[in-house]
C-alpha cells in the first residue's frame, strides 16, 4: 500500500503535466477558424452571407432525417453524422478592391497553425486566390477550411469534424437549397445593401493582389 | 398445606363454558365497529419493508415511461390534419433547379423574393397544429409525423452551409484545374 502511495505521489505531477499538455494540444488542434475579424467587411459589402451551423443544429437536422425516405437523405445523414460544425462567411462587393490583403491574411494566417495542412493554393489575377487546408489525424479528416478571395467576393468556409470531401463536393446543385427566407433562419444573416446609383464610379485599384 | 392444595385444585379445575358462549362472543365482535385507518396510515403502510420495494419499482418504472414518452413526443411531434395526409413542411420545388442552373453562390439569396419559404412552412405547420387541436378521436388513426419547424429550419441552414461549402470547393478545384492547364498550353 505504501509503495502504491509513493508511486502515486511521484507520478501525480507528471500526470498533471501530461493532462495540461493534452489540453493545450487539443486546443491548438481545434479545427475552427476565427472569422470575427472579417465582420467589418459587412459594412462595405453589397451582400453578406453568414451561416453558423454548430453541433446542436446538426443534431437537430439529423433528428428529422430518415435514410429510408430517400437516397438524398441517406447521403445527407452520411455526410452530417461526422460533422461538428459548418461556418460560412461570404462577402460580395459591387466593385473590386473593396477588401484588402490584410483582411484575407487575417484568416490565411490561421492556416499556418499546427495541425493544418495546406492542400492547395491557387492565385490567379482573373479568378482570385484559393487556399484549401485540411486538419487530419491519420486518415481521418478533422477539419477543412477554404478561403476564396475573388476580385468581388471574399468567402471563408470552415467545416469542423470528419468529412468525406468527395461526398461534400457532390452536394452542389442537389437537395433543393433554400432560396427564400434566409433571414428567418436563426444564426444566419443575409444582408444586402440597396444599390446606390451615385457610386457608379470606375473601380478602385484592387489591392489584395 | 393440603388445604392450600385443595383451594388451588378447586380454582384450576376444568369448567365447561355455557352452551351459548361462542355465539355471544361472535355476536359481540360483530357489533364492534372496524378500527378506522387514516390515509397517512395507509401511506405509511406502503413504506413498510415488504411493500416499499414494489412501490419503489413501480414509481421508477412510471417515471421512466413518462420521461421516455416526453422525449419521444419532443422528437416526433405528431399531428392530425383534416385530410389524413402527411403533415409535412412544403418544400420549394424550384430550389434545386435554381441551384443547379446558377452553380454559384449568387443564386442563393434572392433579394427580390417576397415570400420567404420558411414563413410558408410555419404557416403550414400552424395550420396542421390547429387542425390537430380540433380533432375528434375517430381520426386518431390518421396520425402522421409532422416536421418540427425548428428542425426544418436547421435542415435548411445546414443545407445552405453545405451548398456554399461544396460550391466553394468546386470553384477552388476548377481554379486549380485551370492553373494546371496553363503550363501545359504554354508548352
Amino acid at each position: 500500500m505504501k509503495a502504491v502511495n509513493t508511486l502515486l505521489m511521484r507520478t501525480a505531477p507528471l500526470c498533471l503535466l501530461l493532462l495540461l499538455f493534452t489540453a493545450s494540444t487539443a486546443r491548438a488542434q481545434d479545427a475552427k477558424i476565427a472569422m470575427n475579424n472579417l465582420d467589418r467587411l459587412a459594412e462595405l459589402a453589397d451582400k453578406t452571407i453568414a451561416v453558423n451551423v454548430d453541433e446542436s443544429v446538426i443534431k437537430l437536422t439529423l433528428s428529422i432525417l430518415n435514410p429510408k425516405r430517400s437516397a438524398d437523405e441517406a447521403k445527407l445523414i452520411d455526410i452530417l453524422s461526422g460533422l461538428k460544425g459548418v461556418y460560412v462567411k461570404r462577402f460580395e462587393f459591387e466593385k473590386e478592391g473593396a477588401y484588402t490583403m490584410s483582411d484575407a491574411d487575417s484568416v490565411r494566417s490561421q492556416f499556418n497553425a499546427p495541425g493544418w495542412q495546406r492542400i492547395a493554393t491557387v492565385t490567379s489575377k482573373r479568378e482570385g486566390s484559393y487556399d484549401v487546408v485540411l486538419m487530419s489525424e491519420g486518415s481521418v479528416i478533422k477539419g477543412l477550411a477554404v478561403l476564396a478571395a475573388e476580385p468581388k467576393a471574399l468567402t471563408v468556409v470552415n467545416v469542423v469534424g470528419s468529412i468525406d470531401l468527395s461526398k461534400l463536393r457532390d452536394i452542389e446543385g442537389k437537395f433543393g437549397i433554400p432560396k427564400f427566407g434566409l433571414e428567418q433562419i436563426p444564426g444566419m444573416t443575409v444582408t444586402e445593401k440597396p444599390k446606390d446609383k451615385k457610386e457608379d464610379k470606375p473601380p478602385d485599384q484592387h489591392d489584395n493582389r | 398445606m393440603s388445604r392450600l392444595d385443595d383451594e388451588l385444585r378447586m380454582a384450576f379445575r376444568r369448567e365447561q363454558p355455557p352452551v351459548d358462549f361462542t355465539d355471544r362472543v361472535f355476536a359481540k365482535v360483530a357489533r364492534q365497529p372496524a378500527p378506522r385507518v387514516r390515509w397517512w396510515q395507509r401511506v405509511a403502510e406502503l413504506l413498510q419493508p415488504p411493500k416499499f420495494r414494489w412501490v419503489a419499482i413501480g414509481a421508477t418504472a412510471a417515471l421512466l415511461v413518462a420521461i421516455g414518452a416526453a422525449q419521444y413526443a419532443r422528437l416526433h411531434p405528431a399531428v392530425i390534419d383534416d385530410s389524413g395526409k402527411v403533415a409535412a413542411v412544403e418544400t420549394n420545388p424550384h430550389a434545386s433547379e435554381t441551384a443547379k442552373d446558377a452553380g454559384s453562390l449568387q443564386a442563393v439569396p434572392a433579394p427580390e423574393a417576397p415570400a420567404p419559404k420558411l414563413a410558408q412552412s410555419h404557416t403550414s405547420v400552424e395550420r396542421h397544429m390547429a387542425a390537430a387541436s380540433n380533432q375528434t378521436p375517430r381520426n386518431t388513426r390518421h396520425m402522421k409525423r409532422v416536421v418540427n419547424p425548428e428542425a426544418e429550419a436547421a435542415k435548411e441552414k445546414v443545407m445552405l452551409a453545405l451548398h456554399i461549402t461544396s460550391t466553394t470547393l468546386n470553384d477552388a478545384q476548377r481554379a486549380i484545374g485551370d492553373d494546371e492547364e496553363k503550363p501545359q498550353r504554354s508548352r
